[in-house]
């Protein structure tokens, strides 16, 4: 490794150790006082756990060659993963969705849905920067940065016009966890998509992504419209699981699907 | 064993307002075993007479000073509401906010709330100090700074409260006809819900006023969250507090 690429490890261990040490030791202390684990912090720790497998999963397969054939290499893009996962996390915590005052603190149901979306969401942006071969590690930065920072744009847009922030934290509505949790995993896959591919030069990485990343404008639309159509009220909370959570999630999940089986492979 | 026995009886995990109640505090019986001196003097209703009025469809708030807070929630416990601790804050030497009489009365409220057997479903009291922001300054190097503050996030939404067949807000503070800055944003939240919300200060006959909770500065803006901890320092375990740091003293040569 070079001396960059031994600083920005570093770096990489210290904010992942940092962050998801943090989150660890508070919900250890915390656990005490729950009586019972809740199906919500369940999925949310398999969500864990399978973005990590997914994460290697995608490394192993599409990565750089050389990053492939090395565990050295494998391992800091691993990490490197880990650190964005947990910055992306903490920057929502400032919009509307904390795993730290939501999830662990206040015991939150929709928002453990929700995070259970998000993890896989962002692992799924940042997986993107990595598949195809690129000269360095500051081609997954800026790639995974495109993907991340795209999806957290969204984000703030689709809270910022729907309030579905307030609906998850304030509301406790699980079944717009589920929703927000399948928008961040359908729009990371397609963001992650738009990133993905050999790298040529800045200019054809950003006219790339500003093509694909077509079809997550589109999903945040028809999410918008969606969040509208079914935002909670007083007389009518739209909090059935299955009815306002998992079907609208799969569908989401589906075009998704469709949208990155039509541009194929990088 | 005696922390998470005492938050159980607070907060028994079936209670529909248990959700909400802060654990952090609970975690530091163990160290001060003290309860209130004297107990809990009870509430006659000749001394309430608008008690009666508010019935089961009202929730309170209760925002007083330290134990006061407790040992009001505590009474109203008799009078069949679920008092919800909400302290969200930790303890330690030099702390900013004291915190000693409000752990005395999580240790009264053990013995209270065990003997009452309140339903599961009783109406609840959320309880605060009003003292938990003394000031918006910077806080001396070696002090605990234990200052914390509500969000609308800490509580049930005005369209739960009102599942729960919760119309009226009665929020119980020492002085003024408006709530503390951070908990207008709740109370304002649940008064677009639908809620009335009456506020009661003074003596304790003097019946509460209905008030219209004025809209606070940030209300419902991205911003809020970030200025209203702006300055605080949250607890590694849980909750607000931390140790401010001492300054280098190792500045420059010579």
């Amino acid at each position: 490794m070079s001396p960059d690429e031994i600083l920005a490890l570093i770096g990489s261990v210290f904010i992942a150790a940092t962050i998801w040490g943090r989150w660890l030791f508070l919900k250890l202390n915390l656990k005490r006082f729950s009586a019972t684990s809740s199906p919500e912090n369940i999925a949310l720790s398999v969500s864990l756990v399978l973005s990590g497998g997914l994460l290697f999963s995608l490394l192993a397969n599409y990565a750089s060659h050389d990053v492939r054939a090395s565990d050295v290499y494998m391992t800091f893009y691993l990490v490197m993963g880990a650190a964005v996962d947990g910055l992306g996390a903490v920057f929502l915590d400032w919009l509307g969705l904390s795993m730290r005052d939501d999830v662990i603190e206040r015991r939150n149901p929709a928002s453990a849905l929700a995070l259970a979306g998000v993890i896989p969401g962002l692992t799924l942006a940042y997986a993107g920067g990595n598949i195809g071969d690129g000269p360095g590690w500051w081609v997954v930065v800026f790639c995974s940065g495109l993907a991340v920072g795209g999806l957290l744009f969204g984000w703030l847009v689709l809270d910022r016009i729907t309030h579905l922030g307030e609906t998850i934290s304030i509301e406790r509505n699980r079944a717009a966890g589920v929703r927000i949790g399948a928008w961040f995993m359908a729009t990371g896959a397609i963001l992650g998509r738009a990133a993905a591919g050999n790298w040529i030069n800045v200019r054809h990485t950003l006219a790339d992504f500003g093509r694909i990343s077509l079809g997550a404008i589109g999903l945040l639309g028809l999410t918008l419209a969606l969040e509208i159509w079914i935002r909670p009220r007083v007389d009518h909370p739209h909090d059935h699981l299955v009815r306002h959570g998992l079907i609208p999630g799969i569908i989401l999940l589906c075009l998704s699907a469709l949208y990155l089986n039509h541009y194929g492979r990088w | 064993m005696l922390a998470r026995e005492t938050f159980f009886i607070w907060a028994p995990p079936e209670a529909v307002w248990s959700p909400w109640a802060k654990p952090v505090l609970f975690s530091d019986l163990a160290e001060m075993p003290n309860g209130i001196p004297g107990g809990v003097p009870p509430l006659p209703s000749e001394e309430v007479p608008w008690l009666s009025v508010f019935g089961s469809r009202t929730a309170f708030v209760v925002d007083l000073a330290g134990e006061a807070a407790i040992i009001r929630g505590l009474q109203l416990a008799q009078h069949g509401y679920r008092p919800v601790p909400l302290f969200n804050t930790s303890r330690a030497g030099s702390e900013v906010v004291p915190t000693r009489e409000i752990i005395a009365g999580l240790h009264t409220g053990r013995g209270v709330l065990s003997s009452l057997h309140l339903p599961v479903t009783a109406p609840p009291a959320f309880l605060l100090d009003s003292g938990r922001l003394p000031h918006r300054m910077a806080v001396s190097p070696g002090n605990y700074d234990n200052r914390w503050v509500v969000l609308p996030q800490d509580f049930p939404s005005g369209g739960r409260l009102r599942k729960q067949g919760i119309d009226t807000v009665l929020l119980w503070q020492m002085s003024g006809t408006q709530p503390l800055d951070d908990l207008a944003h709740v109370l304002r939240r649940w008064q677009e819900a639908g809620l009335r919300v009456f506020v009661k200060c003074g003596a304790l006959a003097q019946a509460p006023e209905l008030i219209t909770v004025k809209r606070p500065s940030r209300f419902r803006s991205v911003f809020h969250r970030f200025f209203v901890l702006m300055g605080l320092r949250r607890s590694s375990a849980g909750g607000f507090g931390a140790v401010v740091p001492e300054p280098s003293r190792n500045r420059g040569y010579g």
